[in-house]
């Protein structure tokens, strides 16, 4: 079986000549819940957004479940990224009541009717956010749209969950918590792909830590710990 | 699942319907306009019909026959004539009858009716189908045995056809460059209205909603647009027309029947429907091909 990640010399210039990932490996297997930690603009986000295809590489490979992702026809990049979820950094929430938020994503994904019903309260009751269903996102906090956008994914029950900095705009008992439903998840058979800035909840979760410095890879260890030195340049 | 696909569509078409009012005002505004305009055209058009119509029933070829035709000879002389493919009706029109109208017609003669003998011959009276078929008529039956002198409207025919022929095309190409530039301003104000909803498009994609699945319900809402833009034309258009016609009712100016309108408003609304799609199609493909600019 391929892995659920592969990336293979993988490198990305942007438009305005910033190269923000330089012949990157890495590869993770189904199941695996993996940290990627990294000081500010030095490529996680860009990392994460050649795996739901929202960037394309410069150069090398991208495989998602051995779909090569860059190749991908217009349909079948729907049919990857109904099987990945994306807790964004931004939360892109759809201006629309929480509710609502949920229940597009389930049936994008092809939920059915009464299903969506039942596990829309399921997620929200998750994060949290029960009480506030019919509010929009400019009348939640942010640390609330971020619970959304959690909320989001963990209802259309992924097998692949990338997570870019979930936990950024949470007090530590509420990050914590978002943790352990990533965890549940992975528990569950989910892979997970999180990137994060928090040193307590990668030392206290003890996984897989691969860390990046101007678009490399520097560290890559299992049941690892939040790098001493990111190594600013 | 297909019906959970239909629910789908529908449910979102209704959420866009209830939020985005002012995007409705616009569009249903703007199709309503161009839908007048377009109306008027075609009823303008409807009317030039109605009317060429009617003075085409109006347009006779007479022949008269010698006086000393027997009638027998006369009326054997007419079957072919029914059977000529440019004509309408043919009636043979005896001396007496026509002696008849003439008296009643003109009351003096009567006064004289036993004075003077019928001075009329025996005719024959061909309406014929159209205005352009008047002058081949009359030459035709010239040539029928037994005619004498054939009388025909020979400019006003000959007018005829060259009116309806430029209205015609006049009508064509104003309508199909209003259509042309309906369907531009459609697609221009959906296009506005719809930048507003880039990102949510974009977003929509980014969790996994196909094109199809993205693009239904703006389509489903555009053609609603469409129709209900159509529908305000027609609460326009087929009043005052009805108006017209009564106030020209006793003109020599007849306009298309009120049943013709039924048809009209029917093809008006098919028009806003088509108008609506068209126009969300074109717009909505730019949306869902390109990515937003996040930060403005
Ligand atoms: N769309 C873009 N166009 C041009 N440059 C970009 C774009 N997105 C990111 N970059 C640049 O690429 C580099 C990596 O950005 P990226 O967003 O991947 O960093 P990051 O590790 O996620 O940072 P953060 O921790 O702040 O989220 C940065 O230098 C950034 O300026
Ligand atoms: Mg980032």
């Amino acid at each position: 079986m391929p892995a659920c990640i592969e990336l293979k010399n993988v490198s990305v210039v942007y438009p305005n000549g910033v190269a923000a990932l330089s012949g990157v490996n890495l590869a993770i297997d189904h199941g695996e819940f993996a940290f990627l930690v990294g000081a500010t603009g030095h490529g996680k986000s860009t990392l994460l957004k050649l795996l739901y295809r929202e960037e394309l590489p410069t150069e090398g490979q991208v495989f998602v479940s051995g779909w090569d992702v860059p190749r991908l026809s217009p349909s079948r990049v729907a049919r990857l990224r109904r099987r990945v979820g994306v807790i964004f950094q931004d939360f892109r929430l759809l201006p629309r009541t929480a509710w609502e938020n949920v229940a597009f994503a389930l049936h994008a994904t092809g939920t059915p009717y009464r299903d969506v019903r039942r596990r829309v309260p399921e997620a929200l009751t998750d994060v949290g956010l029960l009480d506030k269903a019919d509010d929009f996102p400019s009348s939640l906090s942010s640390g609330e749209q971020q619970s959304l956008a959690v909320a989001r994914v963990l209802a259309v029950r992924p097998p692949l969950i990338l997570a870019d900095e979930p936990t950024g705009n949470l007090d530590p008992a509420s990050s914590q918590h978002v943790m352990s439903l990533l965890a549940d998840a992975s528990a569950k058979g989910a892979t997970v792909l999180a990137a994060t800035h928090d040193p307590a909840i990668v030392n206290a979760m003890r996984r897989r830590v691969v860390a990046l410095r101007s678009g490399r890879i520097f560290l890559d260890t299992p049941k690892g710990r939040y790098p001493d030195d990111l190594g600013r340049d | 699942m297909i019906w959970d696909a239909i629910d789908f569509v529908c449910r979102e078409a209704a959420l866009q319907l209830r939020r985005e009012r002012l995007i409705a005002i616009s569009t249903v505004s703007t199709v309503a306009v161009l839908l007048v305009v377009l109306g008027s055209i075609a009823l303008f058009v409807m009317d030039l019909r109605a009317w060429t119509g009617w003075m085409t029933g109006q347009l006779e070829v007479w022949g008269f026959f010698q006086s000393d035709v027997p009638r027998a000879d006369a009326t054997n002389a007419l079957e072919p004539i029914a059977d000529w493919p440019e004509i309408q009706d043919v009636k043979f029109v005896t001396k007496e009858e026509a002696w008849q109208r003439q008296k009643q017609d003109f009351p003096s003669i009567a006064k004289l009716e036993d004075a003077i003998d019928n001075p009329l011959p025996d005719a024959v009276r061909i309406k014929v189908r159209e205005p352009q078929y008047t002058a081949a008529v009359a030459d035709k039956l010239a040539r029928v045995s037994g005619i004498d002198a054939v009388r025909w409207g020979g400019g006003l025919a000959q007018q005829l056809v060259k009116f309806k022929r430029i209205v015609n095309w006049v009508a064509l190409v104003v309508s199909l460059l209003v259509l042309v530039a309906a369907v531009f301003i459609v697609h221009n104000t959906i296009r506005l209205a719809l930048h507003s909803r880039w990102r949510e498009i974009y977003i929509m994609q980014l969790v996994g909603a196909t094109r199809t699945t993205v693009a239904g319900p703006f389509l489903l809402e555009g053609t609603l647009h469409g129709i209900l833009g159509a529908a305000l034309a027609c609460c326009v258009l087929v009043p005052a027309h009805m108006y017209l016609r009564d106030l020209a009712e006793h003109s020599f100016f007849p306009l298309a029947p009120d049943r013709a309108l039924l048809f009209f408003a029917l093809h008006l609304l098919l028009a806003g429907a088509l108008l609506g799609l068209t126009g969300s199609i074109f717009s909505i493909r730019r949306y869902l091909r390109q990515k937003p600019d996040w930060h403005r």
